[in-house]
């Protein structure tokens, strides 16, 4: 596996390994109908070069690029994926990877940490990293996504929140991390330093790969194309839940197979001009 | 005089029990019917938490029409009718099929009815897991490891039959207790009607048709008006199940209720959907209510 590969590359290796009489599945991809689980499939499209919005906020999910993207994204799946992937989210992928059942998973960094446990998973100590695979376009093809803290604006306690938060975030509960759950339980989306650490390095051979994919992700380019918007793993409009959540449902239909391709991006870029136009982006 | 001491005497046997009940009636009112109101104030404005620059404003029934028109919301009600008479249906047999075959038990009745009226304890949400994680699951599931053990192609019920899956989780979830109501019913069917009617040569069957099913009937509909209430607004087996299934195939009003307020924020017309989930509750509930009330009142 090169260390930055094309999609090409993955369905090439997952193909060849793909066994399903063994249960042993080539890759493992998501295909639940929960918006927000929908990451890797969007940073799939934005590496494909397909784009949500051109310039003018139009969307463009019934164009040729999405739906290459889409067919791609399916296709791999059917042909080389595990089946029943409309009930696999990420834990359910986290389950079947760390059982021995898919030899590809493509999704968040944390989950590095979780199969390299041998309290948690099997294949403790057989895994290899690599970066998010690219097709054409590097832009959107690995997203950044992160779990924050925030104090209320109407808490009566700001300052203890506050305290509380620095604390969780410090070096020293790092420390404690590590005394306590052993180094390889450090948080690893928190703090430069962590990846200074001696111990962490050690216990952690991910560590300098998740470090270059945090870094190397870049929010403010989603796509190929200049686009309006910013983010990658949503898109940051308070309006995209209400048509990502509709797209979510559709995709899931089409990898259940009661859908059709067409079918479902049709629909899908229907409620998205709905809500765009709703919403005064378009008019 | 006689009349005086006796009301009087009946207004001191009936204040304490009134008065005493007040406290836990007024806590009643504040807890339920309050929030009820401030469901029903939302319903009839429009108010998204994304957009706080909009108005908060009066709409009338916008909201409700919108639910009954459109199609993912008329779907939602069809699934919710759906995964509400289905259920009834099946688990008021299989719950009749069991308490028969525990009602005969002599020896380890105890622990035969614990072992079966167990998956009624289970949370809701623990529910889907163990059908969708441990038995349905197309690579290690137990379905298709004793499908393919007879060589029979595997199946994967989630992708392909989601609302037979749906309805399988709420009925193994709900046959127990069926189970148990009805269980009360056998044992108080008459032991002298049943033997008059042995002496008077009448087989097991016609036993059973005539004297032993009229007399479930009240507990039939008891069991159903109280499974109409409780599995109308089902969340659990679809939330963490199908997540509304491929397309909207699963989703039922209380999910598209959740969806709307959590995914769009729109809280008016979250708020009328909840109403509406109410208002089909009550209509249920009164139908089988006036089924159930002649045999209540004979007894």
């Amino acid at each position: 596996m090169p260390a930055a590969p094309t999609w090409d590359d993955i369905k090439k290796f997952a193909c060849k390994i793909n066994n399903p009489s063994e249960h042993i599945y080539g890759i493992i991809m998501k295909g639940i109908p929960d918006y927000g689980q929908l990451a890797p499939f969007i940073t799939f499209m934005h590496s494909y070069g397909a784009k949500w919005f051109n310039m003018k906020w139009q969307p463009q999910i019934d164009t040729p690029a999405f739906k290459k993207a889409f067919v791609a994204y399916v296709d791999l799946l059917k042909s080389c994926g595990e089946p029943g992937a409309t009930s696999v989210g990420f834990n359910e992928a986290l389950t079947l990877m760390s059982s021995g059942h898919g030899a590809i998973w493509v999704d968040a960094t944390v989950a590095a940490g979780m199969l390299a446990d041998p309290k948690s998973s099997k294949v403790a100590g057989k895994i290899g990293y690599a970066l998010a695979p690219t097709e054409g376009s590097k832009n959107g093809s690995s997203w950044l996504y992160t779990w924050a803290l925030g104090i209320l604006s109407t808490s009566l306690h700001q300052s203890d929140a506050f305290q509380f938060v620095q604390w969780a975030t410090s070096k020293e509960y790092i420390d404690l991390v590590a005394k306590t759950e052993g180094p390889l339980h450090i948080p690893p989306g928190t703090r430069i330093s962590t990846y200074q650490r001696a111990d962490y390095v050690k216990a952690a051979p991910f560590a300098p790969i998740v470090l270059k994919a945090i870094q190397d992700a870049d929010l403010t380019k989603p796509a190929k194309d200049p686009v309006p918007y910013t983010g990658t793993a949503q898109v940051n409009i308070p309006e995209y839940a209400a048509w990502a959540a509709d797209f979510g449902q559709n995709f899931s239909a089409v990898i259940a197979g009661s859908m059709s391709v067409d079918e479902a991006l049709k629909r899908s870029q229907a409620s998205a001009v709905r809500v765009m136009t709703a919403a005064g982006y378009i008019k | 005089m006689v009349d005086v001491a006796m009301s009087a005497e009946r207004l001191n046997r009936l204040g304490p029990s009134r008065w005493a009940t007040l406290p836990a009636v007024c806590y009643l009112i504040v807890v339920t019917q309050l929030p009820f109101v401030a469901t029903i104030y939302f319903s009839v404005h429009s108010w998204n938490l994304l957009y706080p620059a909009r108005p908060f404003r009066f709409v009338g029934l916008s909201n409700f029409t919108f639910i009954v028109t459109d199609p993912i919301f008329r779907t939602a009600i069809e699934n919710t009718i759906v995964f509400t008479a289905v259920p009834a249906v099946l688990t008021m047999l299989i719950g009749l099929g069991l308490a028969l075959l525990v009602n005969r038990l002599t020896f380890g009745r105890g622990l035969a009815y614990s072992l079966l009226f167990s998956p009624f304890l289970i949370m809701e949400t623990v529910n889907p897991i163990i059908w969708k994680t441990m038995i349905l699951n197309p690579i290690y599931g137990l379905l298709n490891f004793a499908l393919t053990r007879f060589g029979l192609p595997p199946v994967d019920l989630i992708a392909t039959a989601p609302r037979i899956a749906i309805i399988i989780m709420i009925v193994w979830q709900w046959s127990p207790f069926m189970m148990l109501i009805l269980l009360a019913g056998l044992q108080t069917v008459s032991q002298e009607t049943l033997e008059a009617a042995q002496i008077d040569g009448a087989n097991s069957w016609n036993q059973f048709r005539h004297i032993t099913l009229p007399h479930l009937v009240p507990y039939v509909s008891v069991g159903m008006l109280i499974e109409a209430i409780l599995i109308l607004p089902v969340f659990g087996p679809i939330y963490v199940g199908t997540y509304g299934g491929p397309g909207n195939q699963t989703t039922n009003l209380m999910f598209s209720v959740y969806k709307t307020l959590t995914e769009q924020y729109e809280i008016g017309r979250a708020a009328a959907g909840g109403i509406i989930t109410a208002i089909m509750t009550t209509v249920v509930a009164l139908v089988l209510l006036a089924y159930v009330r002649p045999y209540m009142e004979r007894n």
